[in-house]
């Protein structure tokens, strides 16, 4: 399974491979191909699920959102364009996008500050992973967080994990909103730098 | 401080984040167009986003939702495909069947966070008893916890001292942004409480200028210090960390902080942080000390998670 893993491509911890790539399913589904749909699904779900947890904690919310996405999968696929990026992180930012979405509208009405909360977010993601492909990012993603300074490093983990917008983490932290928009700024060019993304 | 809230060239790293209100992003998105450099650098930080969403734990959803989104998709027509200008991930056209609720956009302050609240420097006897039911003994807590008029008076006094010390010596204030963590050796241990499951926060305002961030897990059994903007000790003297009340009430010293160079500096705690233990710090003469001699400048709780 190891020689499968190609950190510039996609490496799907699903644990049964699927043969096609998510590009090319999700030019299938643009065509209204339901099979694509379903093995994409397949791909991806457990991705987006996971990320959308991680955001969310709440486990019928997450599987909704969920739901909405692979919904607006199946909707949106025509419009995808491929020059501009993988089919994974168009639906892996679309996930995220709609997990931040619902976390700030629940916010006013549930006290997402509890001490679980701030725990799980901040620690950013799950230590030990079955999936070898899983411990290999995670450890590639712990090893460029720690490159960055312990600001940046929060204000980073803040917004993705815990969806804050950064005029809620200037209010949070305490400190004005540029000092939050420089830290993510620079931030993400580090963590960039570190793990050699290329885009 | 003038700084340029609106600069649209400052905002991609939010975007990548999603940490943008609906504005800022329309702003951001309007220079995009006239801007292939900034266009460059927003692709390239939100792919680095994806790789944060790579290093997450998938979970595999229950079966009875992919029979159910099949069951949708059949029946729901997909969108005509249109301009391929629309940007990456169709997300700035909200869909009609997409819940948009505003975004809380720091209007209303958000609850107090559990982990941030009554951590201040010379505590005072209502953050006490919200305290007191720790497992530090009675003697460590009225050592460190029950003397607020005196905490507060000595942290008067100790800004005066911060503020000569700073006339005299030059201040690290500010330096933060951009730069490295003042230290990296202690990074392997940070970072391994960083990623516990129990990992837990708390800041502290430090008298003088500047905060200080306490980090631990019990599960690692470590803590860390992590200094912003706090000005070097005085002459003379250093500050000491401390663990307060772990074993039968003693306060057992946890190593020194030796300087604030860049106006950052992590510390990790000596020794192993046991169930109760609150962190303190003081300052110390020169080469620490076996038990404080001062007044500490903050002490933490160190709760369960």
């Amino acid at each position: 399974m190891l020689a499968l893993v190609e950190h510039d491509t996609e490496a799907w911890s699903s644990t049964e491979p699927t043969p096609v790539s998510p590009d090319d399913l999700l030019a299938r589904v643009a065509s209204g191909d339901q099979a694509a749909f379903s093995d994409l699904y397949d791909a991806l779900s457990g991705r987006v699920l996971g990320l959308v947890t991680r955001l969310l904690k709440d486990r019928a919310q997450s599987e909704e959102v969920t739901q909405e996405v692979f919904l607006e999968v199946w909707q949106q696929a025509t419009r995808f364009d491929r020059s501009r990026g993988t089919a994974a992180s168009w639906v892996l930012t679309m996930a995220h996008r709609r997990a931040v979405d619902r976390v700030r509208a629940s916010q006013a009405s549930h006290d997402r500050d509890t001490k679980i909360g701030i725990r799980d977010l901040e620690s950013g993601f799950d230590q030990v992973s079955e999936s070898v492909e899983i411990r290999i990012e995670h450890e590639r993603v712990s090893r460029a967080l720690a490159k960055l300074t312990e600001f940046q490093r929060q204000a980073v983990q803040l917004a993705y994990y815990g969806g804050y917008s950064h005029s809620e983490m200037a209010e949070r932290l305490g400190v004005p909103i540029g000092t939050v928009k420089t830290r993510l700024r620079d931030g993400m060019i580090r963590l960039r730098d570190e793990m050699g993304v290329t885009s | 401080m003038t700084e340029r809230h609106d600069d649209p060239a400052l905002l991609t790293g939010s975007h990548a984040l999603d940490a943008l209100s609906d504005d800022e992003r329309a702003l951001l998105e309007h220079a995009l167009t006239t801007s292939p450099e900034l266009q460059a650098e927003t692709d390239s930080l939100r792919e680095t986003a994806l790789q944060l969403a790579y290093a997450v734990e998938p979970i595999d959803p229950p079966a009875s939702l992919k029979a159910s989104l099949m069951a949708q998709i059949a029946r729901t027509p997909q969108a005509a495909p249109t301009d391929r200008t629309a940007p990456v991930a169709g997300l700035e056209a909200p869909l009609a069947s997409a819940p948009s609720p505003a975004p809380v956009v720091g209007a209303a302050p958000a609850p107090a966070p559990v982990a941030e609240t009554g951590n201040v420097i010379g505590l005072g006897a209502a953050d006490a008893a919200g305290y007191a039911d720790g497992a530090a003994s009675a003697k460590a807590r009225r050592r460190w916890f029950q003397r607020p008029a005196a905490a507060l008076s000595a942290a008067a006094a100790v800004a005066v001292v911060f503020l000569g010390v700073g006339l005299g010596v030059g201040t690290n204030f500010g330096q933060t942004e951009g730069t490295s963590p003042g230290t990296t050796q202690a990074s392997g241990t940070l970072d391994s409480i960083y990623a516990a499951s129990d990992f837990q926060r708390t800041t502290a305002k430090v008298p003088g200028g500047g905060s200080a961030t306490v980090v631990w897990s019990h599960d690692v059994g470590k803590s860390a210090v992590i200094l912003d903007g706090v000005e070097q000790a005085p002459q003379g003297k250093t500050y000491e960390l401390w663990y307060i009340g772990s074993e039968g009430g003693e306060i057992v010293p946890a190593g020194l902080v030796d300087s604030a160079r860049n106006g950052v500096h992590t510390a990790v705690l000596d020794g192993k942080l046991t169930p109760g233990a609150a962190i303190g710090m003081t300052v110390e003469p020169e080469g620490g000390s076996d038990q404080p001699t001062s007044t500490p400048l903050m002490a933490v709780p160190t709760t369960q998670a």
